[in-house]
C-alpha cells in the first residue's frame, strides 16, 4: 500500500512531476553523452596508438626497451613470430627493426625513428597504409623506397620520388648511411608519430646495416602483436611469457602508460560527470519532493495521527523520490542511447580544433561511444542522488506534529 | 471496565508569555463501550482534550492512562504505535487520503497494522454495507459526498476494531439527513461491537443521541451528565 500510495502521489500534481522528470532525463541524456563523447576520444586516441605504434602486445629482446641499443636483438624471432601467429586469440603479428638515426635532405635534417617492416604481416597488425596521402605504400618489387609523412616531408622541403639519407649507427658501433627514395606520404593526424616515424622495407634496412656479410636471421629488435579482443591482454601477456621466460613481453599500457593513464582518467572524469551533472539535478528534485511534502502537510498529519509511523512516512517520500527517477531514468537513457547511437554512426566533427587535436594524438573526427558500465555507473549514482534528494523533504515530513499539521487549513 | 483515566489534566498553551489554560483540572473515567460526548462552547478546550485522549497532544500536568497504557511514558513513536493499534479517528474535515479508493482508506489502518490482505477484505465489506457505501469501493473520496466521506473516515477508523473511537465534531460539515445517518451508523457499531465512542461536539443532534455528556466550561467539568 505504501508503495501505492507514493506511486499514486507523483502523479498528484502530474505538471510538476512531468516537470522534474523531464529535467531528470535530459540530466540522464547529458551526463550519457558527454560521457560517450570523452569516451570515444579516448578510444580513438587509445586505439589510434594502438594500431600505429604500440600494437596490444610487444616483444623485445630483455633490456631493448632501457636502451634501444641497435644490437639488442630477438634470438630466432621466425619461430617465435609463427608460433604466435597460431594462436587463435592473434589478429596479426609482425616483427620489425628499429634504427633510430638522421634523416637528411639536400636542405636540413632531423632526427627519426625508421621501422624496417614486414609489408605483408605489418598490414595485420598496424592500419598505416590507409594514411598514404600521396604515392603509394611499400611494395614487394620496391628498392629503397621509403614513407614518410607529409609533415616531414614538408619539413625537409623534399616531396614524392625525392631521395633523403638516412643515416645511423651500425651493428659494430660505426656511422652508416643509406639512399632511399620517397614512396608515399603519409598523414595519420597525429603529429608526434608522424614527425618522427619512418617506414622501410625489412630488406632494405638490413642491407644497410650489413652492407657486406647479412646474417642468418633477420635482427628484429621488436615483435608487435595485435589481438582479437582488447581486453584479453593481460591474460596474453601472462600466456606468453610463461611461453617465452627469456624475452620481454609488454602490453601496449606498460609500453606506453599514457594510454593507460588516459583510459583510467576517463574512468574517473565520467564518474565526476556524472556525479557533478546528477548534484545539479538533486537541487531540482529536493525543490519538487519538498513542495509535495508541503502540499500534503496536513494529509500527512493525518496519516501519522491514525498510526503511519516516522519510517513509513521517511520511506514513503523516498519511494516518491524514485520513482520520479524510476519513470525518468529508462526515458534518459533510451534518449542518450539513441542520440549516441547517432552521433557514433556519423561522428562529430572537430575540424576546427583539429592543429590542437592532432597535437595530442588526437582524431578530428568523434565517434561517441557508450559502455555497459557508463550505465551502471549512471544506475548506482542516479539512487544515491534520489536518495540524498529524498532526505531533506522526508525529514521535513517526519518532523510535522501531526496535531499542528490537521489544524493546518 | 475503564478504558480512560484522566487524573486532573491541565493543558497550558503559551506559558511564557500569557498563559491560557485550555484544560484546567479535568478528571474523568470512561468505561468499554461508552456513547460520550464532549460539550461546550468553542474554546471550552473539548478538542484539547480529545487530543490528549488520543494523544496527540500531552498534557502540561497530570496523567491520562488508555485502556491500560499511561500515555506520558510513550514516546513519540510509541504513541503513533499505540494510537495505531488502539485508537480510532474521526475528523471533521473527514480526511481521507485523496489517492486511496474509498476501499484503501478503510483497509488503510489494518494493512498498517500488518493485517492479511483476506482478512482487510472481508472487513471492508462488512464495514462497507453498514455504512452503506458497497457500490463505492472503487471511487475515490473527490468523488463523494460529505456525507460518505465521513462514513468512509468512520469505517476507517472502526476498521481494526480499537476499543476507542475519538471523534472531533464528526456531523459539523454534514447536512441534517447525513449527520443523522452517521449518527445512527455510529450507535450501531457501538452495540454490536462495543467500541467506545467519544465526540467533541456541539451539534445538538449528536448531544441528543449520547449516553452521556461532559460540558466543559472554561477547561473545567461543569458537568457531566447520564441521559439513558
Amino acid at each position: 500500500m505504501i508503495i501505492k500510495l507514493a506511486w499514486r502521489n507523483i502523479w498528484r500534481n502530474r505538471t510538476r512531476s512531468l516537470v522534474i522528470m523531464t529535467a531528470i532525463a535530459l540530466g540522464i541524456v547529458a551526463a550519457l553523452f558527454l560521457d560517450a563523447f570523452f569516451m570515444g576520444m579516448m578510444s580513438s586516441y587509445v586505439d589510434s596508438g594502438i594500431n600505429k605504434v604500440t600494437s596490444h602486445i610487444q616483444i623485445h629482446a630483455p633490456g631493448y626497451l632501457d636502451d634501444e641499443n641497435i644490437k639488442t636483438i630477438i634470438k630466432s624471432p621466425g619461430m617465435t613470430l609463427n608460433a604466435i601467429d597460431t594462436m587463435s586469440e592473434v589478429k596479426g603479428v609482425s616483427s620489425r627493426i628499429l634504427v633510430y638515426g638522421m634523416i637528411s635532405s639536400s636542405r636540413t635534417s632531423q632526427s627519426i625513428l625508421v621501422k624496417g617492416i614486414d609489408i605483408d604481416r605489418e598490414r595485420m597488425v598496424s592500419d598505416l597504409e590507409p594514411y598514404i596521402v600521396e604515392g603509394q605504400f611499400l611494395s614487394p618489387s620496391s628498392r629503397n623506397k621509403i614513407i614518410v609523412s607529409s609533415r616531414t616531408a614538408d619539413k625537409m622541403k623534399v616531396g614524392l620520388g625525392k631521395k633523403i639519407v638516412v643515416t645511423f649507427q651500425d651493428m659494430e658501433g660505426d656511422i652508416t648511411a643509406g639512399l632511399f627514395r620517397i614512396q608515399g606520404l603519409y598523414d595519420t593526424g597525429n603529429n608526434g608519430f608522424d614527425e618522427f616515424n619512418a617506414f622501410v622495407k625489412k630488406e632494405d634496412i638490413i642491407r644497410t646495416m650489413f652492407p657486406s656479410n647479412p646474417p642468418e636471421y633477420d635482427p628484429d629488435h621488436e615483435i608487435a602483436i595485435l589481438l582479437n579482443d582488447k581486453s584479453e591482454v593481460g591474460r596474453m601477456q601472462y600466456l606468453l611469457s610463461k611461453t617465452y621466460p627469456d624475452l620481454d613481453i609488454k602490453t601496449y599500457k606498460e609500453i606506453s602508460p599514457e594510454l593507460s593513464l588516459y583510459e583510467s582518467q576517463m574512468d574517473t572524469m565520467s564518474w565526476i560527470y556524472f556525479i557533478i551533472i546528477m548534484l545539479a539535478l538533486v537541487f531540482g528534485i529536493v525543490n519538487t519532493m519538498l513542495m509535495a511534502v508541503l502540499d500534503r502537510y496536513k494529509e500527512l498529519g493525518v496519516l501519522m495521527s491514525v498510526g503511519m509511523g516516522k519510517a513509513r512516512v521517511f520511506g514513503m517520500v523516498l519511494m516518491e523520490t524514485w520513482f520520479l527517477c524510476l519513470v525518468a531514468a529508462p526515458i534518459g537513457m533510451l534518449l542518450g542511447y539513441l542520440v549516441i547511437s547517432y552521433f557514433n554512426a556519423r561522428g562529430i566533427d572537430l575540424s576546427g580544433w583539429s592543429e590542437m587535436l592532432e597535437e595530442y594524438g588526437m582524431l578530428v573526427f568523434v565517434h561517441p561511444e557508450v559502455s555497459s558500465a557508463s550505465f551502471i555507473r549512471l544506475t548506482i549514482i542516479l539512487v544515491l542522488t534520489a536518495s540524498l534528494a529524498a532526505v531533506y523533504p522526508a525529514w521535513k515530513a517526519i518532523s510535522l506534529n501531526p496535531l499542528d499539521a490537521i489544524r493546518k487549513i | 471496565m475503564p478504558v480512560i483515566i484522566a487524573e486532573n489534566i491541565t493543558k497550558i498553551y503559551n506559558e511564557e508569555k500569557i498563559p491560557v489554560h485550555a484544560v484546567n483540572g479535568v478528571s474523568m473515567t470512561i468505561e468499554l463501550g461508552e456513547f460520550v460526548t464532549i460539550i461546550g462552547p468553542s474554546g471550552s478546550g473539548k478538542s484539547t482534550l480529545l487530543n490528549i485522549i488520543g494523544g496527540l497532544d500531552r498534557p502540561t500536568t497530570g496523567r491520562i492512562i488508555v485502556d491500560d497504557q499511561d500515555l506520558s511514558e510513550l514516546n513519540d513513536n510509541q504513541l503513533i504505535n499505540f494510537r495505531k493499534k488502539h485508537l480510532g479517528f474521526v475528523f471533521q474535515f473527514y480526511n481521507l487520503i485523496p489517492v486511496l479508493t474509498a476501499e484503501e482508506n478503510m483497509e488503510f489502518v489494518m494493512l498498517l497494522q500488518g493485517d492479511r490482505k483476506a482478512e482487510r477484505k472481508a472487513r471492508v465489506m462488512e464495514l462497507a454495507r453498514e455504512i452503506g457505501l458497497e457500490d463505492k469501493l472503487a471511487t475515490r473520496p473527490a468523488e463523494l459526498s460529505g456525507g460518505q466521506q465521513q462514513r468512509v473516515a468512520v469505517a476507517r477508523a472502526l476498521a481494526p476494531k480499537p476499543k476507542i473511537i475519538l471523534a472531533d465534531e464528526p456531523t459539523a460539515n454534514l447536512d441534517s439527513a447525513s449527520a443523522f445517518k452517521l449518527l445512527d451508523l455510529m450507535a450501531k457499531l457501538n452495540q454490536e461491537e462495543k467500541t467506545t465512542f467519544i465526540f467533541s461536539t456541539h451539534d445538538q443532534r449528536v448531544i441528543s443521541r449520547a449516553r452521556r455528556v461532559i460540558n466543559l466550561v472554561d477547561g473545567k467539568i461543569e458537568s457531566d451528565v447520564r441521559q439513558d
